[in-house]
């Protein structure tokens, strides 16, 4: 997968191309807005990593830029501004997502694989943790080599807890996302369905924060 | 107004001494009148003036003449010219004792002190009663004006006291008399350099703060690196716990710069404490779990006004402090309960 990274410093830069190179992205690496379009114009990008303090300009123009000339491209914002009318502004602007500094990896690779995979909805895409892979395209999920069967909803809080593998999740923010697929949610319908898949793929899997929410391949 | 007192006071004792003097210099001239008129020799149709008494000695001391109503002895020493006070009859009087020596006699002419004193009152009130009557009248006129020409200083200083750190609005320069306005201009001139100053400032922590952000992400990112390439070590996990205090500490700057008593103020909102000790903890999970702490939250959804960003880092430090100070392996327990306080 071709990533274009767009930051100015150049520490930074380097760093992440180094930690996402070894998660398997090829990246391209610039440090001004100028840069950034004349690269993608030269070269297909599967996703655009953007930082919004550039020195040629401010990232938002970029990205209206971006969205006008590549509408599919799926950008995700890297910025330390991180207040909620700077976050408003850059979704507005078009960006798929948006993260502030300081950030963890893992975290920005849950990220860049699900606007990626957003975009693309590509037929071969399968999420894996540990023993446990969701092929989004088939809608199925197995255990080792063994076919699940779960439920609809079911399927739906599993691909949102794999989809953001490594973090823990609210309750409300799988609520949520239950919402987005137009299911309807009760108030315990999150730990219903949470109390199915543990049966189903062994009670380890996906770990509980009592009061928070759940999170599947927590270090 | 004291020096108007001094002066009616001191015109006072002025007026009465020389309408003593006046008196004093009536007295000898009535004295000459007598001694030099056919009158000398007899007490008929004399003019008494007012209750004027008067003796004529001959030159060894034998009365000759007096008014009515007048002791034989003589009122005071026979002397050649004097006027001095002396006291008969249980009243004081003022006495002047001549010689005229071409008649050979002594003419002694006395007055009461009491009625002097009235007719010298009398003169020198006259004069002075106005400028005594001025006084409350020039120090109510005084008054009025003076605060008059104070509401506007009181306005003004109401005005200052009103401007504080989130207040720099300039000051209204309409309805102020024109030798303020110039003070005033000023003062605005210089409350908007504070406020730019002061902005100035703040902006410089914040910025500060959000340019510190990527070196930051640059170093967490080559500790992920490192750890990816050696492994896990416990020196990367130190440095890894480390770094997210320093993060934690320039989110804490920015907060200064957000919480800032106007920004506060204006952003209260209805917030539902569960869900920020939910957001809290998942922010930290990370860490948490690198402690390997068991972290549970019980409670109810409790809604109250307030801004989101002090009650999330309120939320935050609690936390922070409950896993730094819970061992390794141990157990944080976050409750949120409702509970009704009466203000005292």
């Amino acid at each position: 997968m071709r990533l274009l990274l767009v930051e100015d410093d150049h520490a930074l830069s380097k760093a992440v191309e180094q930690a996402l190179s070894g998660q398997g992205y090829a990246i391209d690496a610039v440090g001004s807005a100028e840069a950034a379009l004349f690269l993608l114009d030269q070269a297909p990008q599967d996703a655009v990593v953007l930082d919004l303090g550039l020195p040629d300009g401010d990232g938002i123009d970029v990205l209206k830029q971006m969205r006008k000339r590549w509408p599919g491209l799926p950008v995700l914002i890297l910025t330390a501004r991180d207040s909620v009318d700077d976050r408003v502004r850059g979704l507005d602007a078009g960006a798929d997502d948006y993260l502030t500094k300081p950030f963890e990896i893992p975290e920005l690779v849950a990220r860049i694989r699900a606007i990626t995979r957003r975009a693309s909805g590509r037929s071969d895409n399968v999420i894996s943790v540990g023993d446990i892979t969701l092929n989004l395209a088939a809608q199925q999920v197995s255990l080792g080599d063994q076919l699940i069967e779960l439920s609809g909803k079911e399927y739906r809080v599993l691909h949102t807890l794999m989809e953001n593998q490594g973090r823990l999740m609210t309750r409300e923010q799988i609520e949520t996302s239950l919402y987005a697929w137009g299911d309807e949610v009760g108030s315990n319908t999150v730990e219903v369905y949470i109390h199915g898949l543990r049966k189903k793929l062994g009670k380890d899997f996906i770990k509980t924060v009592r009061g928070i929410g759940y999170g599947v391949g927590l270090r | 107004m004291l020096v108007i007192f001094i002066a009616t006071v001191q015109g006072y004792r002025q007026g009465i001494r020389e309408t003593q003097q006046l008196l004093d210099l009536h007295l000898n001239q009535y004295a000459e009148l007598l001694a030099g008129s056919s009158y000398s020799n007899s007490n008929q149709g004399l003019p008494l003036a007012g209750e004027l008494r008067f003796q004529i000695f001959d030159t060894n001391g034998q009365l000759l003449h007096a008014s009515p109503d007048t002791p034989q002895a003589p009122m005071t020493t026979l002397v050649t010219n004097q006027v001095v006070d002396a006291s008969f009859q249980s009243h004081r009087w003022r006495v002047v004792s001549r010689l005229f020596p071409t008649q050979n006699i002594y003419v002694l002419v006395a007055e009461p002190i009491t009625a002097r004193f009235d007719v010298a009152e009398q003169a020198v009130g006259a004069t002075l009663l106005p400028m005594l009557l001025s006084i409350p009248i020039l120090a109510l006129m005084a008054w009025i004006i003076i605060s008059l020409g104070l509401r506007h200083l009181r306005s003004l200083a109401t005005a200052v006291a009103e401007r504080d750190e989130t207040n720099f609005k300039p000051i209204a320069l309409s309805g102020l008399p024109s030798e303020l306005s110039p003070v005033v201009s000023s003062m605005n001139a210089m409350l908007a350099r504070i406020e730019q100053s002061l902005e100035r400032e703040k902006r410089f922590a914040s910025d500060a703060a959000h340019e510190l952000r990527t070196p930051i992400s640059a170093i967490k990112v080559n500790a992920y690196n490192l750890q990816q390439d050696c492994g896990a070590h416990p020196q990367i996990s130190a440095l890894g716990s480390n770094l997210r205090r320093m993060s934690h500490l320039i989110d804490q700057l920015l907060l200064l710069y957000r919480t800032s008593s106007d920004n506060l103020r204006l952003q209260f909102e209805p917030v539902d404490l569960a869900h920020l000790c939910q957001q809290a903890v998942q922010e930290r999970y990370p860490d948490i779990q690198q402690r390997e702490q068991d972290i549970e939250l019980e409670g109810e959804n409790v809604v109250i006004s307030g801004n989101r960003f002090a009650l999330a880092a309120l939320i935050g430090n609690l936390l922070d402090n409950a896993s730094k100070y819970t061992p390794e392996g141990g157990r944080i327990r976050l409750q949120v309960t409702a509970d009704i306080i009466k203000p005292s």
